[in-house]
């Protein structure tokens, strides 16, 4: 696969500073070496300085571990099996020492279930003194300030006076906001948010995401939002990667690739979900179910894609331009990317 | 002439213990062949209502009545020849089946429970039930471990049609599938209410779910249901604040446009 | 709710429900044991006095000044009066009152139950985390290997292996015998080592088997993952956070351990002739002294009984929701 195709610009390639995040032809791997799957291959992405990325996909489509890879956070029998990880111009190594210095300070991530993220025995402040205290050289002191500090910029009211309660005296929703307060401590360069409203209520989800947005933009941060919700996306971010089964099938600028999605799995998950706005008689649901592992060859959609033909299940389709700026990954792009992308 | 009602409840109050009632005079209906959607979020009471309809819990206040009968009224035998006739979808595909009971029994349980036919018209209605929800019937001597997560919801609404009932309550049955599954079930589940005349009262958060499936809307906040209607009248022209609030929420995760 | 006002009551309410707990349990294991021992056949006076007292006048007076020809329920009701103003009776054997022959058995037991768990808590802790972190490797192998040993070798060949090697081969240590801390504290300490290493080294099995399990599941946890993510170094993640929740378990199994040690304690006082409460209650077992091992079992039942309070003390401290649960 060509790196200039697999990568996506949307500034297009004007020399300027380096993005803050560029992933490079990323597989990982699961299972003992020489015997392992595949759960994310061949994925590539770059996120400019105060840029915002969504990467979309269903359960098992690689996301989480696109983005632990790059964290370093891999669970155990993961590993990197190939890829390159640039930070703001500087290749880095995630799975190496040097990482516990990049997570936290120019890295931060929040996952989805709240609920779970907080350590269930220490104080809220505890926590949060020790992600201000893991960088920089702040006494105990000073960290408590700084952690009421934060408190307050994720809007929990009577900061002062919640620093020593316990997370199972937090809501859902205060518990994500604590989540938050933690990875703006460093004021990092990226967030990394692992579907951080899936697990909220509606109303809630809105102000999370709506708080999220506002920090990022007010500390510069660029943001990685991970999302199974196309909704989502837009509004939120910029730039959209759609995975499914650990491979890129599209990439492009939100609005022009929820306007016009070429990739025949992108059309068919905005397809699936049903309207707010206007009553509809039937869905159009995907037939079957997404797998578990990535396919060695072949598309990985083609087992449920109703434009599949022989060669989907036998040849990898490459990511290629698919009416600029957008790319995707489609045999059936070749014939007539005009025709699939400009249809409507 | 109006429909009959298969459920209704009036001025239902429920309270767990000594804390605030769960539900506070809670006045619903759902007519037959109807598909009521009940929005809220977690904690306002979805369950518990669902739970009262199926005559599970005592009310503290009101009153609950499945076809026209005061559930009050029933004694245990009137209550176990009433629950034939109503039918519960879980959330969870994963839980709510036993992993120990091959999927032919799960779905014909119903029918024993409920004295149904002898062995081989059961087995009968077994594969029947389950083409029905678009399953291979040669599947019905596996277990539910073998299946994905919307195989599994369609073997628990195969139970849940199994004894014929006239009413099913879905408590958010599709919050735990991916999307291009949920889409699936969602048809399905309209398809099998078109089909057989059946009553859904569909529990979710969901607003753009429920605009697909149901025909009536009730928002629920709190305990209280603050508002209640058309699916059209509701959505298109919110009154209360609350129902405002979910719809934008709503928007966030609704079908770009 | 974060408010410290609500604890107190709370923790008093939680503390007279464990003592009137107490109470019934202890009531329970005295009828229990009281029964039993007249279940089980033998005749106290025979065994007294031999086989060769065939007079039956002797043995008839025997009966009498024990009590032992009064019916059941009368024994019974005398028994419980007198052992709630804390009289447990005379030895028959003896006549010395078994509160005082409980007396002096007990602290070789409670020093000894204390040092072996005190050695099981210093091996278990460092070599569990050790194993967790690097669970896989070479080490872990080894650290587990060490583990089952320490679980499935009986305490008495763990004995002799030790007096093998500390009294006969390196002759560091007397082979048995006991000195009161009070009268030789360096000579207490010499003659409790390899009774306490004995045990302390079975406990030391199951417990490295605990935590090696438990810190396991906790580096699973999202909270760790969220721990790493903020930069924490690996050490203070399975320090801080996760050995620090596996604390709760382990405080479980180390509560019931700490039982098991009372039991393993007869065996080890029996090798290394300490005179202890096991010791007191096999030989007096034998004899049918009933007023001794029924005073003998019912402090065992009031240890254990402690011992479990003590683990839900431990609880309150460890985990903030149990402290939380007391509320209601
Ligand atoms: N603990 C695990 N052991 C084995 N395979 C796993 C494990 N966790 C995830 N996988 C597999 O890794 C692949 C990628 O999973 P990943 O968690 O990245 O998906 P995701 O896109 O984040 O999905 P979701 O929307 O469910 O979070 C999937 O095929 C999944 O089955
Ligand atoms: S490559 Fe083939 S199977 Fe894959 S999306 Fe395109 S048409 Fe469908
Ligand atoms: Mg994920």
């Amino acid at each position: 696969m060509t790196t200039e195709l697999a990568t996506h610009r949307p500034e297009g390639d004007r020399a300027g500073p380096a993005p803050v995040l560029e992933v490079r032809d990323l597989s990982v791997g699961v299972g003992r070496p020489g015997r392992e799957r595949s759960v994310v291959s061949g994925v590539s992405l770059t996120i400019p300085q105060g840029g915002r990325l969504a990467l979309v996909g269903e359960s098992g489509s690689g996301k989480s571990m696109t983005a632990l890879a790059v964290a370093g956070l891999l669970p155990g029998s993961f590993r990197i099996l190939s890829g390159k990880v640039s930070l703001s111009g500087r290749a880095i190594d995630p799975g190496g020492r040097e990482m516990s210095t990049v997570r936290g300070r120019e890295i931060a991530m929040i996952f989805q279930d709240p609920m779970s993220a907080l350590n269930p025995v220490m104080t809220i402040g505890w926590q949060l003194v020790e992600a201000i205290r893991a960088h920089g050289a702040l006494d105990h002191g000073a960290a408590r300030r700084r952690a009421v500090e934060l408190l307050e910029e994720v809007r929990i009211a009577d900061a002062a006076n919640r620093l020593d309660a316990y997370p199972h005296e937090f809501s859902g929703g205060m518990r994500q906001r604590v989540m938050i307060a933690m990875a703006l401590a460093h004021r990092p360069r990226l967030i990394i948010a692992d579907e951080p409203t899936t697990a909220l209520d509606v109303t809630t989800q809105l102000q999370i995401l709506r708080l999220l947005d506002d920090l990022c933009r007010q500390e510069g941060s660029a943001l990685m939002l991970i999302t199974h919700d196309l909704g989502v996306v837009q509004g939120t971010c910029d730039d959209v990667l759609v995975l499914y089964g650990g491979r890129m099938m599209e990439a492009g600028p939100v609005a022009e690739v929820l306007a016009r999605p070429r990739h025949p799995y992108t059309r068919s998950l905005l397809a699936t979900i049903p309207p707010l706005d206007a009553d509809v008689e039937w869905l159009t649901p995907i037939p079957g179910e997404p797998s578990a592992f990535t396919s060695v060859s072949g598309c990985p959609f083609a087992t449920r894609c109703s434009l599949a033909e022989d060669r989907c299940h036998n040849q990898t389709p490459p990511m290629r331009i698919a009416g600029a700026p957008v790319q995707a990954a489609c045999h059936m792009l070749e014939s007539g990317a005009g025709q699939i992308g400009g249809q409507e | 002439m109006t429909a009959q009602t298969v459920f209704e409840a009036q001025g239902l109050s429920v309270a767990y213990g000594q804390s605030r009632p769960v539900l506070q005079d809670v006045s619903l209906s759902l007519a037959a062949g109807r598909t009521l959607g009940l929005v809220g979020e977690s904690g306002s009471g979805k369950t518990t209502l669902s739970r009262a309809a199926l005559g599970l819990l005592k009310p503290s206040a009101g009153c609950v009545r499945l076809f026209g009968t005061d559930l009050a009224t029933l004694d245990r035998r009137g209550l176990v020849a009433l629950r034939r006739r109503v039918q519960i979808v879980f959330q969870d595909p994963y839980t709510s089946l036993n992993p120990t009971m091959s999927v032919g029994e799960a779905i014909a349980e119903p029918l024993i429970v409920n004295g149904i036919g002898d062995r081989n018209a059961r087995r009968q209605r077994v594969a029947e039930l389950m083409r029905l929800v678009g399953l291979d019937p040669a599947m019905a001597s596996r277990y539910p471990t073998e299946f994905s997560g919307g195989q599994r919801q369609r073997i628990a609404i195969a139970r849940a049609l199994a004894p014929a009932p006239e009413l099913i309550i879905c408590d958010e049955p599709v919050s735990a599938l991916d999307v291009s599954v949920q889409a699936q079930i969602l048809n399905l589940l309209k398809r099998l209410q078109k089909d057989f005349g059946l009553s859904l009262l569909f529990v979710s958060h969901d607003l753009s779910v429920v605009r697909f499936i149901a025909h009536d809307v009730a928002v629920i906040q709190s305990g209280r249901i603050v508002e209640n209607g058309e699916k059209r009248q509701v959505l298109d022209h919110p009154e209360h604040p609350y129902t405002v609030e979910l719809i934008e929420a709503a928007k966030l995760r609704a079908r770009p446009s | 709710m974060t408010g410290k006002g609500p604890v107190l009551p709370a923790f008093a309410r939680s503390a007279g429900r464990r003592l009137f707990d107490l109470a019934v349990v202890m009531l329970s294991v005295a009828t229990v044991v009281f029964v039993l021992l007249r279940v089980v056949p033998g005749d106290p006076v025979l065994i007294l006095g031999g086989l060769d007292v065939l007079d039956r006048e002797v043995i008839a007076r025997a009966r009498e000044s024990m009590g032992l020809d009064r019916p059941v329920a009368e024994q019974y009701a005398v028994w419980l009066g007198n052992m709630l103003r804390g009289d447990l009776g005379l030895s028959l054997r003896s006549g010395i009152p078994v509160t005082e022959l409980v007396g002096r058995a007990l602290p070789p037991t409670l020093q000894l139950g204390a040092m072996a768990l005190l050695i099981g808590v210093a091996i278990s802790v460092p070599l569990g985390v050790a194993a967790a972190r690097r669970a896989g490797s070479p080490a872990d192998m080894g650290i587990t290997t060490f583990a089952i040993l320490g679980i499935s070798t009986p305490p008495f060949v763990i004995a002799l292996g030790l007096i093998y090697l500390f009294a006969v081969h390196l002759r560091l240590l007397p082979v048995a015998g006991y000195v009161a801390f009070a009268d030789d504290p360096l000579g207490n300490l010499r003659t409790m080592a390899m009774p306490a290493l004995t045990l302390g080294l079975v406990t030391a099995g199951v417990l490295v088997r605990i935590m090696r399990r438990s810190v396991i599941d906790e580096l699973g946890e999202d909270y760790v993952r969220s721990a790493r993510a903020k930069g924490v170094s690996e050490t203070r993640v399975v320090y801080r956070h996760a050995a620090r929740n596996a604390a709760i378990p382990y405080v479980t199994i180390l509560g019931i351990e700490a039982g098991v040690l009372l039991s393993g304690a007869i065996i080890t006082e029996t090798i290394f002739a300490i005179p202890g409460l096991g010791r007191l209650m096999i030989d007096n077992i034998n004899q049918r002294d009933y007023p001794v091992v029924q005073g003998a079992v019912l402090v065992v039942a009031l240890i254990y009984v402690l011992i479990n309070a003590g683990v839900d003390g431990l609880y309150r401290i460890l985990d903030p929701r149990v402290r939380a649960g007391e509320g209601q």
